[in-house]
């Protein structure tokens, strides 16, 4: 029983991660969030790009050389969030299959409790009822 | 020792949300000390009043919460310095917080502990006390904590060139100019080989530690932290003679400072007696149990 306290209050977040969520609802909630904050940080990269090297830009806009310069941003764009995705990816995976692990020692101990109790029952039905005093009878 | 020691967990389970907060407000403090001392722009934010302040609400706030309050105070004191700082000096912090935030744990205060610990000169603590304590995605908060310290240090670096440069679009010198700076700043920032040698330094010591740890022998916390010195150190100075990078005294002060803190860590929550070391052989239902059970150090007077 205290173990479970214990357990319940410790691993509080572990437990409610593998008791609300499916594995694929947990990974892709986090890989749509992280999308998110991989391409927000990679917009401010490339405004601080912008800032370093103005004047190749402004060279490349004066000549309308464009879809080179586009083409090599989509690239590491693609690139800097598939790393990042990648490795959200795992490590939601690893917390998911940890929070399996905290579920499932949970649940042994309270299957050994529910045993616990159900020797204890047996133990009291066996126990004979006390003889009641039969000398007003 | 270990008579304090009790008396400390006795006095924690008595009041433990108390001293909880008690300890994150010391950890806030700790937190916005470094970085008001390394930033300082703006008087007002540096009064005692406004850092105590925003210590108690570390205490009440979870620690993504505390993360973002440091971001604000830390973009507050660049504008204080001037907008180009912001923009050159917050730009990198902003992208390193959401890169880390969105893998970070909730209640991970690393990246925040990190960054204090390089301020006050201890870089090495960090990566000690989480590779014996953390989890492995601490490793990105010791890492963005660092870059944030090395950030904030560059900025420093040009502050008399930075101070009281305005944005101003009006005249294109003077934009020339802001731009200049902004660059200057983001080259010092980016090409910085201090940085890439504390980042490298302090990865390899938190894997040596994070590695030593877990081994299954006598003294494994204390063979971590030797360990992650030994690492640390040759990391660094074999880095700085590659990358022409010196070292102060105050470098190998740091060094034991950050041992000090990890062994005093070590002491609050992991102390065996391996003399007392015991090997048991049992065996249930499903299992045959080899175990080394080793007792966790007790005062006499807890022991009778």
């Amino acid at each position: 029983m205290t173990r479970l306290a214990v357990s319940e209050k410790e691993q509080k977040k572990q437990l409610r991660v593998s008791r609300e969520y499916f594995r694929g609802d947990y990974i892709g909630a986090h890989l749509i969030r992280n999308f998110f904050c991989a391409t927000a940080a990679f917009l401010i990269g490339l405004l601080l790009w912008f800032l370093l090297a103005l004047d190749t830009v402004v060279e490349h806009l004066s000549v309308l050389d464009v879809e080179g310069p586009a083409r090599q941003i989509l690239i590491c764009y693609g690139v800097t969030v598939g790393i990042y995705l990648l490795l959200t990816w795992i490590v939601c995976s690893v917390r998911w299959h940890r929070a399996g692990k905290v579920r499932d020692g949970y649940r042994r101990t309270l299957q050994s409790l529910e045993r616990e109790y159900a020797r204890k029952g047996r133990r009291i039905d066996r126990t004979p009822e006390p003889k009641g005093d039969d000398t007003g009878e | 020792m270990i008579r304090w020691k009790e008396w400390l967990e006795e006095l924690y389970a008595a009041h433990s949300r108390l001293l909880g907060f008690a300890g994150r407000t010391i950890l806030g403090l700790l937190i916005f000390s470094s970085l008001c001392g390394n930033t300082g722009y703006r008087e007002s934010l540096n009064s005692p009043a406004v850092l105590l302040g925003l210590s108690v609400l570390c205490g009440i706030l979870p620690a993504k919460a505390t993360l973002f309050l440091a971001f604000l105070y830390t973009a507050a004191q660049l504008y204080a310095l001037s907008p180009v700082a912001l923009l050159a000096g917050g730009g990198p912090l902003l992208i390193l917080l959401l890169l880390y935030a969105g893998l970070a744990p909730e209640d991970d205060r690393s990246l925040l502990l990190a960054q204090a610990s390089v301020g006050f000169s201890v870089p090495l603590a960090a990566p000690l006390v989480y590779g014996l304590t953390g989890s492995g995605t601490s490793v990105l908060g010791i890492l963005c904590g660092t870059a944030w310290s090395y950030v904030l240090q560059a900025v420093r670096g040009r502050k008399e060139a930075l101070a009281g440069l305005q944005v101003s679009l009006t005249s294109a010198a003077d934009l020339e100019q802001v731009l200049s700076e902004a660059g200057s700043l983001l080259n010092g920032i980016l090409r910085n080989r201090s940085l890439v040698l504390a980042l490298a330094a302090a990865l390899a010591a938190w894997l040596a530690v994070w590695a030593g740890r877990r081994l299954v022998i006598k003294y494994a916390w204390t063979v971590a932290i030797a360990a992650g010195c030994i690492v640390y150190l040759a990391v660094r100075l074999g880095g700085a003679a590659m990358l022409d990078v010196g070292h102060t005294p105050a470098f190998y002060l740091g060094l034991l400072g950050s041992a000090a803190i990890a062994l005093a860590v070590q002491f609050l929550l992991f102390t065996p007696d391996y003399r007392r070391a015991e090997a048991v052989q049992f065996e249930d239902d499903a299992y045959y149990y080899y175990v080394t059970a080793v007792p966790k150090r007790r005062s006499r007077a807890q022991e009778e």
